[in-house]
């Protein structure tokens, strides 16, 4: 792995455990432990397997394959929320996790609160969300409504804040998953604008994404992911030829 | 530098590996200062009374346990009314956060699942904003000790007041950590405790003195990791003096809860976002 190197999976396998759904709460556990054992240890589904690439300082990536084929585990790999069943992951420089516009964003509180509690909990400090929320709302269009509480938000209005807090964070690896279509047209064009004029700031981006148009435009390289594990890495349009092709 | 992705530093890479430890916790602080003002925010919106609402809890129920054990049942206790929300006020603390501790994670699954930070915090952030209530309702009970004549604010408070603080805030924290990562995977921790409270709060001096329990369940109150906080509360408001001796057990049950709530929460925590 060289300096340069922001985004490395070494033979990286994950495992889902479905244990839990399965060993029916403490009563079928007390009633019935070793049957309840048992059913904890066979319910288990791979959905990565010996998956190894890199990603250079700079790069976008494309991922892209049908649905449960593992996209979304491997950034939230990325993202740290989940760990490996076994190989590594190593991710140098701050994450950008798009994995879902305004997580954390409650209702109750108005749009300037939730600013804040998105914003740090993305990996901001206070003063530094303090500093940007200006630019935060101006992005988002929210000038009018951003004291109001998010629950009299439209759903558009919600994402339009969402998008702006993570684009502001100043990441050095962006993470998207499906989350470039929001809003309307015009809001979606700056969206990504946004993420291309990031990229060009030199921000490492990994999209993840059915919109193969937004893949195209976006990322120099794609990755075609297939039943665990990746069955296609190249040139963004011969990955879309590929996973066309297979698609049928 | 490069290094494998954890949760337990909240951001991984190198914009903190090269700021070092103390920007983490900085950043740290920042997390539990937002996540604390969200949650007081949270608490009174659309409610009328706000922050008397954790004044009136207390006083409610010492009204109407003072009615029941002193009114009718007649229990030989000097200043009971007073002698009841000393217990009553550090309790509301305890049993509130506790309450609402297997929530923690259940509730924040969104965020569990998609960004990665230190996940116990949301936990601390529950145990400090409860504490801020008691800390705001300790003028109040000390302007009801001077109106009943039971006791008076005194020098000791400065001593016994920040240890009790530590001490009470650890225990809780430590269980509260235990409860929320276990109740990820065994929803029947939620139904179990608030019966657990009720019980519990009968086991523990809130509403008697320890050395009015007979020698045969002496054993149960000495397991109480609750008891000896409260006891320690009441003789620094009522008597001005630091319990020592009772400090001495909290200060045990303390480790005890935060080395039990850390091993739970550190082997559980990798599989929040798959289970939620």
């Amino acid at each position: 792995m060289s300096a340069e190197t922001a985004i490395a999976f070494d033979t990286v396998s994950k495992t889902y455990s479905l244990a839990w759904h399965k060993a029916g709460g403490i009563k079928g556990i007390m009633l019935h432990p070793r049957e309840a054992l048992h059913r904890m240890h066979a319910a288990r589904r791979e959905v990565l397997h010996d998956i190894s690439f890199e990603v250079a300082r700079g790069e976008s990536v494309g991922i892209i394959g049908r649905n449960g084929v593992g996209k979304s585990t491997v950034l939230a790999l990325i993202a740290g929320v989940l760990r490996p069943t076994s190989g590594t992951v190593t991710v140098t420089g701050r994450v950008s996790p798009l994995l879902e516009l305004g997580a954390g964003f409650h209702p109750e509180l108005t749009g300037r609160d939730n600013i804040f509690l998105n914003g740090v909990l993305l990996g901001m400090r206070r003063g530094e969300v303090a500093r940007k929320s200006a630019d935060i709302i101006a992005f988002a269009e929210l000038e009018e409504s951003i004291d109001e509480p998010l629950r009299v938000y439209s759903s558009g209005m919600m994402s339009r804040l969402g998008f702006a807090v993570a684009a502001h964070l100043e990441p050095e690896i962006l993470l998207i998953d499906e989350s470039l279509t929001v809003g309307d047209a015009e809001f979606q064009e700056k969206c990504i604008g946004k993420v291309a004029e990031l990229h060009k700031r030199g921000v490492t981006t990994l999209l993840v994404s059915h919109d193969l148009e937004s893949v195209a435009r976006l990322c120099g390289r794609a990755m075609v992911l297939e039943s665990r594990h990746i069955a296609f890495s190249g040139a963004t349009a011969e990955a879309v030829d590929f996973y066309l092709d297979k698609d049928r | 530098m490069p290094r494998r992705a954890d949760p337990d530093d909240g951001r991984h890479g190198a914009s903190l590996v090269s700021n070092g430890a103390v920007a983490r916790a900085g950043y740290y602080r920042d997390l539990v200062v937002t996540l604390t003002i969200k949650e007081i925010k949270v608490r009174y919106k659309r409610t009328f009374l706000g922050y008397a609402w954790s004044l009136l809890n207390p006083i409610v129920y010492a009204v109407t346990y003072w009615i029941a054990f002193k009114a009718i049942l007649n229990v030989r206790i000097e200043g009971y009314f007073v002698f009841l929300l000393c217990g009553l006020f550090p309790w509301q603390w305890l049993s509130n956060s506790l309450t609402s501790s297997p929530l923690a994670f259940v509730n924040n699954a969104s965020l569990i699942k998609k960004i990665s930070f230190p996940r116990y915090l949301i936990v601390l952030s529950t145990v400090l904003t409860e504490g801020l209530h008691f800390l705001l309702c300790m003028p109040v009970l000390a302007v009801i000790m001077v109106m009943f004549e039971r006791g008076t604010p005194h020098w000791s408070w400065l001593v016994g007041i920040p240890i009790l603080l530590v001490l009470q805030a650890m225990i809780i924290f430590g269980i509260s950590l235990a409860i929320a990562s276990c109740n990820v995977f065994f929803r029947d921790i939620e139904r179990l405790l608030s019966l657990a409270m009720t019980v519990l709060f009968y086991l523990t001096p809130v509403i008697y003195e320890p050395k009015m329990v007979p020698a045969l369940f002496q054993p149960i109150m000495a397991a109480n990791p609750f008891a000896p906080l409260i006891v320690a509360w009441r003789t620094l408001f009522l008597d001005g003096k630091v319990d020592w001796s009772s400090l001495q057990v909290a200060a045990i049950a303390a480790v005890i809860s935060m080395v039990g709530g850390a091993l739970a929460f550190h082997r559980m925590q990798w599989k929040f976002a798959e289970a939620l």
